[in-house]
């Protein structure tokens, strides 16, 4: 059985509860998530990328997939089959960063992860 | 014209006419709106007094009636009372539509008061949940929300209307003349190849047995089956919440099967040769190993609206998709172009044989104690023919499962799916609004009939003259016989004091109450119950150490079937 499959989903976006709705579908079929890319654009389509991993091997991934083409706001889910993945890269200048509530000072972590 | 008119309007475009609720800060500009409509009888409100009664209240209309039920409830307290009775309707496909007032715009996220982010909470238990954001949006959400309620798989869908939007006003409204929406109801699909193929494999069959599933009641296809099963001289057996499917005079129907079905419907569904679902999942309290019956080698046919179900532990070898009212039809139409009948005299004495041989254990002798066969007989005997009858959850609704005989279709509500305690009174409550020329009956045990019971005041306040008729053990029957059964007789957390007197309890309410001493008595208060046309209780006192069989062990597979009483010295084992 293969326990890893990368799926493409289509869905109209209406607030962020789609992405927390498609997460809690794998979640309650105890599949897990490796990574995850979504995209909405002007018009409230979204794509949403996710690699899925039958950690604990109950060969629920099948059923997940159908049960979440059939949820309302879903227009499909696609498996992929074929497939190439780069690593998702973001370059920045400038940021902050919040801990707990409250914002850390510059000095605390400048340089750590700038890229 | 206000957001909160512009709601009411489009609910009553929709058709509604009944909302069972409670008003708080949040929704209360709705209830502002709908004033002159309750004062003019257009519409009515029921004051329910829990919001997860109001769920049920609304759940059990929906089901009596066929059309979505109405609930409503102010955000945070409100919104998560109501959670119970939304997840008990979306487990058992009923449509209810829930409008639950939201915190104002400006406040969310910011735990204001009664804040309880309610498209957070609502996700998992509905089948949709939308909180508007914009006056502008409400009656084409409105719309979608009965359709996405009533259509596919039914099932319960919240709309959250923050109170700002609700007081806000706005000029030129247009209402939608179609939804709008990212969902597609399931298709019907007339496959003539897999509908040959099931109607061979039917007349070829030297056992063949038809499951029913709820999903006949929501087609309104019981005639179809009956139609079906006369062509094919084949049994019928259902799930449990199938029940409300099939009359339960009709001869050829067996009774339900399953966790605690009655021990020959099960056995026969083992021991067909083509098994026929129609509106029924593989659930887990039906089939309760998915091994055992694939290794029976049978041939599974299933008609089901739910692609998804064709997937879940048994993978038919016939599927057909779609409404089981249309594909039904469709295969009589070629059962009789093939020009042949069925040919199961054999397997017709067998069913016979496991009728008469499961009969004996099914109606055990008196022991001093009134027995629950018994007390469903005398009910039955007191009623009109098409009486509704719902349950709460526990023993009394596995008695009500195999000794209940309801006679009409869409007259059997019990929570199956969710097994919710306290389902009973508000879902009955809700039916007689919905049916209101038709005796309601709540069969209820007093464990899950004080989960709601203070909704009693409700049906005495709005005159919904309900009879709940409470078996009075004292105890959690169904938990406790399990510890008694299968964890070495350590019953524990479950016996309950003297507290309170159902009785007094009923009476406090202003409802009519009775106790029970013998049958004869039941039956003269029922009659009596219903000649006043008022809520009424009848307290049935019923022994604790009473069984609800057939059972199976925990995780027990449906051969195990016990349907004797084990402590009484019988090897339980009811095989025939």
């Amino acid at each position: 059985m293969i326990r890893e499959k990368v799926v493409k989903v289509q869905g109209n976006y209406r607030d962020p509860g789609l992405i927390e709705r498609v997460s809690a579908n794998f979640r309650k079929f105890w599949v897990d998530i490796k990574w995850m890319n979504v995209n909405c654009d002007n018009n409230n389509n979204c794509i949403l990328y996710l690699s899925l991993y039958d950690r604990y091997n109950l060969g629920n991934v099948d059923l997940s997939i159908l049960t979440l083409s059939k949820m309302v706001d879903i227009d499909y889910v696609e498996i992929i089959n074929d497939y190439n993945v780069k690593n998702f890269e973001l370059n920045y200048n400038n940021s902050e960063r919040y801990e707990w509530g409250e914002k850390v000072e510059q000095s605390a972590w400048q340089g750590i992860y700038r890229k | 014209m206000k957001g909160s008119e512009l709601l009411v309007e489009s609910l009553k475009r929709e058709g509604v006419k009944n909302i069972f609720g409670i008003p708080g800060l949040y929704n209360m500009p709705m209830y502002d709106s709908f004033y002159e409509d309750l004062a003019n009888g257009e519409m009515r409100h029921i004051l329910m007094r829990h919001e997860q009664a109001a769920a049920h209240a609304a759940d059990g209309f929906a089901r009596a009636t066929g059309i979505p039920g109405v609930c409503t409830a102010t955000s945070g307290p409100g919104v998560t009372n109501l959670i119970t009775g939304l997840v008990t309707a979306y487990q058992d496909s009923s449509p209810v539509v829930a409008i639950t007032g939201g915190v104002n715009r400006a406040s969310m996220g910011k735990l204001s008061f009664q804040e309880s982010d309610t498209l957070g909470v609502s996700f998992p238990v509905s089948k949709y949940a939308v909180e508007l954001r914009d006056i502008t949006e409400i009656p084409q959400w409105i719309k979608n929300a009965f359709y996405v309620a009533s259509t596919g798989r039914p099932g319960p869908v919240v709309v959250d209307v923050p109170r700002d939007i609700q007081m806000e006003d706005i000029d030129n409204v247009k209402y939608p003349d179609s939804v709008s929406v990212h969902y597609k109801p399931f298709r019907t699909v007339i496959d003539k190849d897999a509908l040959r193929k099931a109607a061979l494999n039917l007349l070829n069959a030297k056992k063949p047995v038809i499951l029913v599933g709820t999903g006949v009641m929501w087609a309104n296809a019981t005639e179809e089956i009956i139609k079906l099963s006369e062509f094919l001289g084949c049994p019928v057996v259902s799930t449990l919440p199938g029940k409300s499917s099939m009359p339960a005079d009709y001869p050829l129907y067996i009774g339900p099967m399953g966790y605690y079905g009655r021990a020959e419907a099960s056995t026969a569904a083992l021991e067909s040769d083509v098994l026929f679902a129609v509106g029924a999942r593989f659930s887990d309290r039906t089939f309760t190993s998915y091994n055992e019956m694939n290794d029976t080698k049978k041939i599974f046919m299933s008609i089901n609206l739910d692609p998804t179900d064709f997937n879940k532990g048994i993978n038919p070898d016939v599927a057909m998709l779609g409404n089981a009212k249309v594909l039904l039809n469709e295969l009589l139409n070629v059962l009789n172009t093939l020009g042949r009948k069925g040919n199961v005299y054999e397997w017709t004495k067998r069913v016979n044989e496991l009728k008469d041989y499961y009969s004996q254990f099914s109606h055990p002798e008196d022991d001093g104690h009134l027995r629950p066969w018994k007390i469903l007989k005398t009910i039955r005997e007191a009623v009109p023919r098409d009486t509704i009858l719902t349950t709460g959850v526990g023993q009394h609704q596995m008695w009500a499962e195999t000794q209940w005989e309801n006679l009409e279709p869409r007259s059997f509500f019990s929570s199956t799916g969710m097994g919710t305690m306290g389902f009973g009174l508000p879902s009955a409550m809700g039916a007689k609004v919905g049916k209101p020329d038709k005796v309601v009956l709540d069969y209820d045990g007093d464990g899950s009939f004080m989960m709601t019971g203070n909704n009693l005041a409700t049906a005495v306040d709005e005159h919904i003259p309900v009879i709940a008729i409470v078996n009075d053990n004292r105890t959690l029957g169904l938990v406790r016989q399990v510890q008694d059964m299968f964890q070495n007789k350590r019953i524990v957390g479950v016996d309950y004091g003297n507290s309170p007197n159902i009785v007094k309890y009923a009476e406090s309410f202003g409802a009519d109450a009775y106790d029970v001493h013998d049958y004869k008595d039941l039956y003269e208060f029922i009659r009596k119950a219903i000649k006043e046309n008022v809520p009424s209780v009848i307290r049935v006192p019923v022994n604790k150490e009473e069984l609800a069989l057939p059972t199976l062990p925990p995780g027990g597979k449906l051969s195990e079937v016990i349907v004797s009483d084990p402590r009484k010295g019988s090897k339980g084992a009811g095989k025939l």
